[in-house]
C-alpha cells in the first residue's frame, strides 16, 4: 500500500558515511548537509517530491561511493524539527 | 525541459508518445538500452535520432562519434550545441528509459543541452528515477516541467474509462473500486488485471478480483493460463530480444521452438490482445514488450527452460551479424557470455569496414570486449594495431605489438603472421625507424601471404617502397609500385593507393618535383570518387609541397580543402595542415591571417585529447615568433628538453617541435647554446641521412650556416649557406631560403655574387632581403638580433621604459643594450644612432 509520502512527497533523512566534499554537494542537489556530531557520518535532510526522486537521489549517492546507513520519512508534521 | 519520472508501468512513453503525435514539429525518440551507456555508442544514436527527424542531414551529426576518438568531451559537447543551435524546425529530443544511464560523461552532455535552452529543441527525459541533475535550479529558473507519480496513476473515473473502452469487460462499482485500490493506481497492473479478467469466464482461474495482487509474476502466469502455451513461450523468448521484427521472431523460433507460428501472426496476435508491445520505429517494423512485462517473461523463462538461453543469444547475435549489424551481433554475443562470438564477428566484419576507412567504427566494436579478453586473441590484437596506425596512438601500439610476441605465433596462420609481420614493419618504418628489418619483416610477410587488397596488400607495397627508400633503394622502391598500377583497374583504390605510395617515397627523399608530378595523377583519379580518405591525403601533400615551393595560393587552397576532411585521414597531419597555413601566411606577412590561424590550432589542440597537439602548437607559435623577429621569447621554451630528438617526429611534416627548438637556439641562443645546437643538427643529419630522409635537409644546411655566422666562423657559415642555395636552387624549394633571409637578412651578405643561384636572382628573394626597409641592421654593424629590435623600437619612437614593458626586461638591461649599440656604431647618442642606422 503506497503511503501520501511516495505519492505527495515528504521530509526524508539520509544518513551516509563520509566526509562533506563538492562532489556530495553537488550531487545531492537541494538536500541539507549536517557533518555528525563526532562521527564519520552525514545526515541529508530535505523535501523530496516522492519516491523517484529519493531513488535519483539513493543513485547519486551510491555513484559517488558514499555508503548509505539509513533512510527514514519524517512526516511533514515534524518538519519542524529539521530548521 | 520536461522530466517524466515515476516507475515503470505508469504509462510514461505512452504518454509522450501520444502527446507529441498532436503536436507540430519533429520528433528525435532516442529510446536507450544498456549499451548507449557507452559515450561513443550513445554519440552515435544520437546523431541518428537528431538526423532522421530532420529534412537535413547533417554531416556534424554522423561524425560525432568519429570525432570523439580524437577530441575531449567539451569540445564534443560545444559541436552538439552548436549545431543543435542551427536546427531550423522545432525538434524534440526523447530520451527513454534515461534511468540506464550512469556514464557521467552523458549526463554532463544532456545537462548542458538543459541549460542552453536551444530555441528550437525540446528536451524530454522519461526515466525511472531522477536524473542526477541541479534539478532544483532547473526549477527555480522554471526550466523545467515534471510530471510524476501522482500526476500519472489512475483515479476511479480514468479506470472507469479505461473499462468502457472494452465491451468484453466488465466489472462492478466494488470491483473496481477493488482493483484502483489495490493496484493504487498502476496503470500497468490495471492493465493486467484487466487482461486476465477478458478470458472467458468458464476458462478463468481468477475466480474473484480479490485474490490478485500487483505481483507481475503472478499476473503474467494467470494470463499465460490464459494463452496457447506455444504462444505463450514464443513470446518468452521473443523477450530476449531488445527489440525485434517478424523475420527476427521467425528465425528465432524456427532455431528454438518446432511446430510455432509465425512470425507474422504473433505480431498480429501480440497487437490484437494489446500484449504490452511498443514500436521502436516510426516504420512500424521494430517491437519491444514493455520493460516490466519483458523482464518478467524473461525470469519466467529462466526458471523453466534455463538452458535455452544461451543459445539463444548466440542465435540472434548470428542472425544480426548476417544483417550486417555488428553492434548488436557483439553485444548479443556478450549477453550469451560468448566473447569468441563476439571477437569472430569482429574480424568477419573488418575488412568491409575498413574498406570504407571507417576504422573508428572498428574501434568501437574492438573497445566492447574486455581487454583481458583482446589481449588473449592474436586475430583481435592484430585489428587494434590497424587502428593504432590510423589514430598514431604509438604507446598502444608498441605494448601490442610486444604482447602478441609473448603470446606467440606458432599455432597461427600463415595470413595471421604474415599480418603481424606487416604490422612490425610498419612500425619499423614510421614509429621508430630501421629500414634494414623492417624490409626484412615485410617482405617475409609478403612471402608468406599474398594479398591484392587496398587494404591490406597494397599498403604493405606502399609501407615497404618506404623502408627501401629508406635504404637508398629508391629505385627499387619504385617499381615495385609501378608494378603493381598494372594490376588493378584505374578507378579501384588499389590503384591509386600505389600512387599514394610513389608520393610517400618522393616526400621521403626530398624529390618534390616527381613528388608533385605523382600527385597530380592522385588528384585527378580521386576527384568526383568517394575515397575520402585518400582526398584528405592528397590535398594535404599538395599542400606540402607547394608550400615548400611557395606557391602561396596553392598551398593556403590545398591546405583548407585538407581542413574539410577533418576526423577522416589522420589528425597529425591534419594539425600539420593549419602549420602549414600558418606559416604560409606568416611568411606572407598577412598578420591578422596568421594570427587567425595561429588561434584555430591552438583551438583544436585544445580540443584534441592528446596532449602533444599542444606542443604541436607551441612549435608554430614560436615559428611565427621567430618570423617576426620575437624568437628570444621563446628562448626558454626552445632550450628546455631540446637535444632529445626523435628520428620519427621528422618524416615529411611541415612544423617538427625538435628542429623548431633549434631555429630558435640558433638564432637567439649564446655561443655556447648555438654550439651545442649544431652538434645536435649533425646529428638530426646523420640520423635523417641514414634512413635517406632527405626533406627536411635544406632547413637544416641553413641552419647550420645561421648557427656559424653567429659564430663568426664565416668560412663554415658560407660553406653550408652554398650547400643550402644550391639543393634549393635545383628543387626550387623557395621557402627554406625565404624563411631564412626573413628571420636572418644578414647572412645572405656572406653571398658575394648571387648570380649563380636562380633562387636569389630570379626569386625578388635578394632585392627584398639585403634591402630591406626597417631591418636596419646589417652584419657590418654587427649588432645581436636583439640589439637590432631595440632600434627597431626607438626608431618607432617609444621610451625606454616602454621598450622595457614591452620585451618584459628592466630598464637598467634596455640602457646597457644602448651603451653597447652606440659603441658598436661608435655613436653618442639616440638621435646620431637613428640618424647612422637612417644612413
Amino acid at each position: 500500500m503506497l503511503t501520501s509520502s511516495a505519492l505527495a512527497g515528504a521530509i526524508y533523512q539520509i544518513r551516509v558515511t563520509g566526509e562533506l566534499n563538492t562532489t556530495l554537494l553537488n550531487a545531492v542537489d537541494d538536500m541539507q548537509l549536517r557533518q555528525e556530531n563526532g562521527q564519520n557520518s552525514i545526515a541529508l535532510v530535505g523535501w523530496l517530491p516522492d519516491q523517484s526522486a529519493l531513488l535519483g537521489l539513493l543513485y547519486r549517492l551510491n555513484e559517488i561511493r558514499y555508503e548509505i546507513l539509513s533512510v527514514e520519512i519524517f512526516a511533514p508534521n515534524e518538519s519542524t524539527l529539521m530548521t | 525541459m520536461i522530466l517524466l519520472s515515476a516507475p515503470a508501468g505508469y504509462g510514461k512513453s505512452v504518454l509522450v508518445s501520444q502527446w507529441i503525435k498532436e503536436k507540430e514539429g519533429a520528433n528525435a525518440w532516442l529510446s536507450l538500452n544498456d549499451s548507449m551507456n557507452d559515450t561513443a555508442v550513445f554519440l552515435i544514436y544520437l546523431g541518428e535520432a537528431l538526423n532522421t527527424c530532420s529534412s537535413r542531414k547533417r554531416e556534424v551529426f554522423i561524425n560525432l562519434h568519429k570525432q570523439y576518438t580524437f577530441l575531449s568531451w567539451e569540445a564534443i559537447i560545444e559541436i552538439i550545441v552548436n549545431a543543435a543551435t542551427e536546427l531550423e524546425e522545432k525538434t524534440r529530443l526523447i530520451i527513454d528509459d534515461y534511468y540506464l544511464i550512469s556514464n557521467p560523461e552523458i549526463h554532463q552532455l544532456v545537462e548542458v543541452l538543459i541549460r542552453e535552452e536551444i530555441r528550437n529543441l525540446q528536451i524530454i527525459i522519461i526515466s525511472r528515477w531522477d536524473p542526477p541533475f541541479q534539478l532544483r535550479e532547473l526549477r527555480l529558473y522554471q526550466k523545467m516541467q515534471e510530471i510524476r507519480m501522482a500526476d500519472l496513476k489512475f483515479e476511479k473515473e480514468e479506470a472507469i474509462e479505461l473499462l468502457a473502452l472494452d465491451d468484453s469487460i466488465s466489472l462492478t462499482n466494488d470491483e473496481i473500486n477493488t482493483v484502483v485500490k489495490r493496484t493504487e493506481g498502476w496503470i500497468l497492473a490495471i492493465r493486467m488485471i484487466l487482461l486476465a479478467r477478458s478470458f472467458p469466464v468458464e476458462d478463468n482461474k481468477i475466480k474473484g478480483i480479490e485474490n490478485i495482487s500487483n505481483n507481475l509474476d503472478q499476473l503474467l502466469s494467470y494470463i499465460s493460463l490464459n494463452l496457447e502455451p506455444k504462444f505463450f513461450r514464443q513470446m518468452q523468448l521473443c523477450a530476449l530480444c531488445d527489440q525485434f521484427n517478424v523475420e527476427l521472431i521467425d528465425s528465432i523460433c524456427d532455431f528454438a521452438y518446432e511446430g510455432s507460428c509465425k512470425g507474422e501472426v504473433l505480431l498480429a496476435k501480440l497487437k490484437e490482445l494489446n500484449l504490452f508491445i511498443l514500436a521502436t520505429d516510426s516504420d512500424g517494423g521494430w517491437y519491444r514488450f514493455h520493460h516490466l512485462v519483458g523482464e518478467t517473461l524473461i525470469r519466467n523463462l529462466k526458471k523453466t527452460d534455463p538452458d535455452i538461453i544461451i543459445s539463444i543469444y548466440t542465435h540472434i547475435s548470428e542472425w544480426f551479424s548476417d544483417k550486417n549489424f555488428v553492434d548488436e551481433a557483439i553485444n548479443y554475443a556478450i549477453k550469451a557470455e560468448n566473447y569468441e562470438l563476439a571477437c569472430s564477428q569482429i574480424i568477419k566484419h573488418r575488412a568491409s569496414i575498413l574498406d570504407k576507412d571507417q576504422w573508428w567504427v572498428l574501434k568501437r566494436w574492438l573497445d566492447k570486449i574486455p581487454r583481458q579478453i583482446r589481449n588473449a586473441n592474436i586475430d583481435i590484437l592484430l585489428t587494434e594495431l590497424l587502428v593504432c596506425e590510423e589514430t598514431w596512438n604509438i604507446e598502444d601500439f608498441s605494448s601490442i605489438l610486444n604482447r602478441i610476441e609473448s603470446i606467440g605465433l606458432e599455432n597461427s596462420n600463415a595470413e595471421n603472421i604474415s599480418r603481424y609481420l606487416f604490422h612490425l614493419g610498419y612500425f619499423l618504418t614510421f614509429v621508430e625507424p630501421n629500414p634494414k628489418k623492417a624490409v626484412e619483416a615485410l617482405e617475409q610477410s609478403i612471402a608468406l601471404f599474398h594479398d591484392e587488397s587496398a587494404l591490406f596488400g597494397v599498403r604493405r607495397e606502399s609501407v615497404v617502397a618506404c623502408s627501401r627508400q629508406m635504404l637508398g633503394l629508391t629505385a627499387l622502391a619504385l617499381k615495385s609500385l609501378e608494378d603493381i598500377h598494372e594490376k588493378f583497374e584505374r578507378s579501384s583504390k588499389s590503384y591509386v593507393r600505389s600512387f599514394d605510395g610513389k608520393v610517400l617515397v618522393h616526400l621521403l627523399s626530398g624529390n618534390f618535383e616527381s613528388a608533385n608530378n605523382d600527385l597530380k595523377k592522385i588528384l585527378f583519379l580521386v576527384q568526383d570518387s568517394d575515397f575520402l580518405y585518400l582526398k584528405g591525403w592528397s590535398s594535404y601533400y599538395q599542400g606540402n609541397i607547394a608550400f615548400q615551393f611557395f606557391q602561396k595560393d596553392r598551398a593556403m587552397n590545398a591546405f583548407k580543402k585538407a581542413l574539410e576532411y577533418e576526423g577522416i585521414f589522420n589528425y597529425r597531419a591534419y594539425f600539420d595542415a593549419l602549420a602549414g597555413l600558418t606559416l604560409i601566411s606568416s611568411l606572407k606577412k598577412d598578420e591578422k591571417t596568421t594570427a587567425s590561424f595561429l588561434e584555430q590550432m591552438g583551438q583544436l589542440a585544445i580540443k584534441l585529447k592528446d596532449r602533444k597537439f599542444k606542443n604541436y602548437y607551441r612549435s608554430v607559435q614560436a615559428r611565427i615568433n621567430w618570423h617576426t623577429g620575437q624568437g628570444d621569447k621563446e628562448l626558454s621554451w626552445a632550450t628546455a628538453d631540446w637535444v632529445k630528438q626523435h628520428p620519427s617526429s621528422y618524416l615529411f611534416l611541415i612544423d617538427v617541435p625538435e628542429l623548431t627548438k633549434l631555429r630558435i637556439v640558433v638564432s637567439h641562443g649564446t655561443h655556447a647554446q648555438i654550439e651545442e645546437a649544431i652538434t645536435v643538427l649533425e646529428e638530426v643529419e646523420a640520423i635523417l641521412k641514414s634512413v635517406h630522409n632527405g626533406y627536411q635537409l635544406i632547413d637544416i644546411a641553413l641552419l647550420k650556416a645561421m648557427g656559424f655566422f653567429r659564430l663568426q666562423r664565416k668560412k663554415r657559415a658560407v660553406k653550408w649557406l652554398e650547400e643550402a642555395l644550391i639543393q634549393a636552387d635545383k628543387n626550387e624549394m623557395i621557402r627554406p631560403v625565404l624563411e631564412a633571409t626573413l628571420v636572418m637578412p644578414s647572412l645572405f651578405n656572406l653571398i658575394e655574387d648571387p648570380s649563380p643561384y636562380r633562387i636569389l636572382t630570379h626569386t625578388g628573394l635578394d632585392l627584398a632581403t639585403r634591402k630591406t626597409p626597417g631591418s636596419p641592421a646589417s652584419a657590418s654593424n654587427g649588432l645581436t638580433l636583439r640589439e637590432q629590435e631595440l632600434v627597431r623600437l626607438i626608431a618607432k619612437g617609444l621610451r625606454n621604459k616602454e621598450i622595457a614593458d614591452l620585451l618584459n626586461i628592466s630598464t637598467g638591461t634596455v640602457k646597457s643594450h644602448l651603451t653597447n649599440i652606440y659603441s658598436k656604431l661608435q655613436v653618442p647618442n639616440r638621435i646620431s644612432m637613428l640618424r647612422k642606422i637612417e644612413d
